[in-house]
């Protein structure tokens, strides 16, 4: 599994500095993808999606966070390397796409040159060559008239096109895996649907990974093979995506499931997730869903692990007892 | 495609301050109406006889309806003619034309200085947010902001010219002749007048490197796996150059006035002394010469770092 | 890593106390104005021609100035007159600056857009060039001068005002409201007022920390405080003359008015933060 793997996470630990003291955000996350698979990280807004993509480039703010465990990227550790060395990583073998395309990218240049020198400063190419293969991106992520468009500050273009600007330039080096952080969410439906295809064609015809961050099930169910669902900064479940909807494991995912709004609950209210997420700072001990289980036992004050089940990991006491609904 | 953007944000800049300029020099202009009692009165002299007071009243076009008068004051002022000083009964234009040049040394020297100081004390201190350097520089710019610089001036008297020697303790020497002796003389009252423009840059270049360093499309600089130089030196300073651009226009018109009483320190006759005279001598026509001089120059640096803005920032457009 | 830990504490303690400090000092200033007359010892005013530029001693606590008043009573003097100058300007800038950006902002249209040219045009004078032609206009001395300082104060609020007026006119509140058939100045009274007012405050005592360096430079230029009146500005102005052979008599004024002014700065750094509506919980 380790050898095949190309990024294995292995009990993953961010904490911030608050006022309050030192919050644990993210803790104990294990997970790996192998090269060319399509995982989902999927969870609520504040479970800690973000920051676990963040961490793995070493791009949280380094004032206020700290970071542990390990997580090995073709056999090496991204969160000790050197930072030069984690700078030669980025954006030639780990491309990012954020969810705020419009901000993401500098307004004071222009799009080709932001492309062109992402490749020129991993690659030893002339300023020539470099324009020709960005235009050539340009093109190949959809964008019309990508010579004219080369010369263009992000402000002038639309959403979905600053996003295929970001998709290109991720993908400029040829990375082996893209951490994609909820690049759709900011964008209209139909623009949407366009970039899920994009990012599954360029996934297919490259053979690149790709740990697609979103809160939305359909779209990963399109999208990826095997998801992870993230609850207060742990995974809960971690299963291939046609088990996960036939049958989910963990109270939660089948909870998201019911509350994904679907035709057959057309005119009936969408059943939403009594409760609220624990605050980090406050976290109760033992499983952190029981306050808002709908199966939670006198026994889920003890502390779940996650544990293995079949071709899947689930951390719930009640994984083998329950027979939860899916979403088919 | 860029030249004519540029050519029609240059023709906008320009649209754009001509309605500044006509608010602005109607604001100097009604100044007069702020003066208490009958401005004929004030124009003649207290024991000037009514026929005299009738006299400056048709001389000045007083008896006529405001915008009239206001058309015609512009009119004059634009041709040159701001009427004469009632103190020295010289034109204002011409002692305007001789001070200029002393105040725009003086307000120069002390742009150079509050630049070069306070920009790099600005970067230092935001790229070691909370460190100890940060702390030094954040005190620093509380204290220079606080500073009176008149007071600064003084006490830069006492050491470096009274003391020490090293500088002239007032005066100012002929630019025309002796352009070195002049900057000579600059030195110390620049200096005094820097000091808070000094404190200002940092304080905002500081906030503006730290805006910039969290913005988003840095992360995504570093996602990119760009060296720290280059991230650095190619889009933090392009990116802060926009907001530099601006401190620099503040800094500008904050500087002109600060120069008016660093000169009163320094003994310069510059334009602030002048505007001090007329002020304290009720000397009517030399304060509104003064001070749309002033806002002229003001108006027009703008315009150059509104067009020079547009350069940085391909947000701005003409709309 | 574990090297920033300490940091931020230390930078948030020392925060604190120059926020403590200057709020002391201010207190203390505040007493010292109110109580000028009977901590002074001497009279401000009162020449003693035997007595000239005094160093400083046990009778004279800063020495004497060059009519042989004590420097040290005429300091103690200054403050009340420092602090009405400085408050006179930021009142007479609230004056104008509130109703103006008020009404630019609620009214909206070609009202609005007269207001905000004129607001722009008089941030485009030199502020304190502005306040002396308007002093040069109203007549020099300190309340005049300082009305003058006011009004080329005022459209820095105005411009605050406006735009927390245009954010409150956007809220859902106001609509609310509005639908309940509330009057427009009932409106502005109960709804938009209370909400622009923190910012307002933070600049304002921001405006007195400038007003205050205002005022000391307009009376050593000779157009605020007049002799024999006890301003730091005008001591500063007479000191010079004398500064070789009495140093105190510039280090002292000129002190104060540093540390007053840093002290208001700092308390208007500090409302600020502990105003902004993002810090609340
Ligand atoms: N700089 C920071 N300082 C302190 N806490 C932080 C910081 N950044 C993030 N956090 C905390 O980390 C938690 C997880 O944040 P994260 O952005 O990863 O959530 P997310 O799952 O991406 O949510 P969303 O769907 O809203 O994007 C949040 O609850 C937040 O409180
Ligand atoms: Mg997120």
């Amino acid at each position: 599994m380790a050898v095949s793997s190309l990024l294995d996470v292995d009990n993953l630990g961010i904490f911030f500095e608050t006022p309050r003291g030192m919050v644990p955000t993210v803790s104990g996350i294990s997970f790996s993808v192998r090269p060319g698979e399509r995982v989902g990280i999927v969870g609520e807004s504040g479970c800690g999606k973000t920051v676990t993509g963040l961490s793995l480039l070493g791009l949280l703010p380094p004032q206020v966070a700290r970071v542990s465990g390990r997580a090995l990227f073709e056999g090496r550790n991204l969160l000790t390397m050197s930072r030069s060395q984690l700078r030669r990583l980025s954006g030639a073998g780990i491309g990012m796409i954020f969810q705020e395309p419009m901000r993401a990218l500098d307004p004071v240049f222009t799009i080709g040159e932001q492309i062109s020198e992402t490749l020129r400063a991993h690659t030893d190419v002339s300023r020539r060559e470099a324009r020709l293969r960005s235009i050539a991106a340009l093109a190949e992520v959809g964008i019309p008239s990508p010579e004219r468009r080369y010369d263009d500050y992000p402000h002038i273009l639309s959403g979905g096109m600053q996003q295929r600007v970001m998709i290109a330039m991720a993908l400029i080096c040829r990375p082996r895996l893209l951490i994609a952080d909820e690049p759709t969410t900011a964008l209209d439906v139909t623009v949407q649907a366009q970039i899920i295809d994009l990012l599954h064609r360029l996934s297919d015809e490259r053979g690149m990974a790709l740990l697609f961050i979103t809160h939305d099930l359909g779209v990963v169910a399109e999208l990826c093979t095997r998801v992870l669902i993230l609850y207060a900064g742990q995974i809960v479940e971690d299963a291939a995506i046609e088990s996960v909807y036939r049958a989910p494991k963990h109270p939660y995912t089948a909870a998201l499931f019911q509350s994904m709004p679907r035709l057959s609950l057309r005119g009936k209210p969408l059943p939403v997730i009594g409760g609220r997420v624990p605050g980090f700072a406050d976290m109760p001990g033992g499983c952190r869903f029981r306050d808002r289980c709908a199966y939670a036992q006198p026994g889920c004050v003890r502390k779940p692990e996650l544990e293995s089940y079949d071709d899947r990991r689930v951390r719930c006491f009640r994984a083998c007892d329950l027979t939860l609904p899916g979403a088919v | 495609m860029r030249a004519k953007r540029m050519a029609r944000l240059i023709g906008y800049s320009l649209l754009q301050a001509g309605p500044v300029l006509v608010v602005a020099t109607f604001m100097v202009f009604a100044l007069m109406q702020l003066v208490p009692g009958d401005v004929a009165i004030a124009l003649a002299g207290e024991n000037a006889t009514r026929a005299r007071v009738e006299e400056i009243r048709i001389l000045y076009g007083l008896d006529r309806p405001i915008l009239a008068q206001y058309g015609s004051w512009l009119w004059k002022m634009a041709q040159g003619d701001m009427s004469v000083s009632m103190l020295s009964a010289e034109p204002v234009f011409d002692s305007i034309q001789r001070r200029l040049p002393v105040t725009l040394l003086v307000v120069g020297l002390a742009m150079l200085a509050s630049l070069a100081v306070g920009i790099p004390l600005g970067l230092t201190a935001a790229m070691h947010p909370r460190r100890l350097v940060d702390f030094v520089v954040t005190a620093f710019a509380s204290l220079g902001i606080a500073l009176p610089g008149f007071w600064l001036g003084m006490i830069l008297v006492s050491i470096f010219a009274m003391s020490l020697n090293w500088f002239p303790v007032s005066g100012m020497a002929k630019m025309a002749t002796d352009p070195w002796g002049a900057v000579w003389h600059a030195i110390l009252p620049a200096v005094a007048l820097a000091a808070s423009g000094a404190a200002e840059v940092a304080r905002q270049t500081r906030s503006a490197l730290l805006e910039i360093q969290s913005s988003q499309y840095m992360r995504t600089l570093l996602a990119k796996g760009l060296p720290q130089s280059q991230i650095f030196w190619k889009h933090g300073l392009k990116n802060i150059s926009v907001t530099l651009l601006t401190v620099t226009g503040l800094l500008f018109n904050r500087l002109l006035g600060g120069t008016v009483v660093i000169e009163a320190v320094f003994a310069i006759s510059g334009m602030g002394s002048l505007v001090v005279t007329a002020a304290t001598g009720k000397d009517y026509p030399v304060i509104q010469g003064v001070m749309l001089t002033m806002v002229v120059i003001v108006v027009a640096v703008n315009l150059v770092i509104e067009i020079l803005y547009a350069v940085f920032d391909p947000r701005i457009t003409t709309r | 890593m574990s090297r920033f830990q300490a940091i931020p504490g230390i930078h948030v303690c020392l925060r604190r106390l120059g926020f403590h400090l200057s709020l002391g000092y201010l207190v203390f200033l505040l007493l010292l104005a109110i109580c000028a007359p009977w901590i002074a010892p001497h009279s401000p005013t009162l020449q003693n021609p035997s007595h000239v530029l005094l160093p400083a001693d046990g009778t004279y606590l800063l020495g004497t100035d060059d009519l042989g008043r004590d420097v040290f009573s005429r300091l103690v003097w200054g403050a009340p007159l420092t602090l009405y100058g400085s408050l006179l300007a930021v009142l007479v800038a609230c004056g104008i600056g509130l109703p103006l950006g008020l009404i630019a902002g609620f009214s909206g249209g070609w009202i609005d857009a007269a207001i905000s040219r004129g607001i722009d045009t008089m941030l485009s004078f030199p502020a304190i060039v502005l306040a002396i032609g308007v002093t040069g206009m109203l007549g020099i001395g300190q309340t005049n001068s300082m009305i003058a300082v006011g009004i080329v104060f005022s459209p820095t609020i105005a411009r605050l005002v406006r735009g927390q007026t245009l954010i409150g006119r956007e809220a859902l509140y106001v609509d609310a409201a509005r639908c309940f058939g509330a009057s427009n100045s009932r409106l502005i009274l109960r709804h938009i007022l209370p909400n622009a007012i923190q910012p307002v405050i933070v600049q304002a005592t921001l405006l007195l920390a400038m007003a205050l360096l205002a005022e000391a430079s307009l009376s050593f230029l000779g157009l605020g405080v007049q002799p024999p009146q006890p301003g730091w500005g005008a001591m500063l102005a007479r000191g010079y003359h004398y500064m070789e052979i009495a140093p105190s008599q510039i280090y002292a004024p000129g002190i104060a008015i540093l540390v007053t002014a840093l002290s208001v700065n700092t308390l208007g750094e500090n409302l600020r933060v502990i105003l902004d509506p993002r810090r609340r919980r």
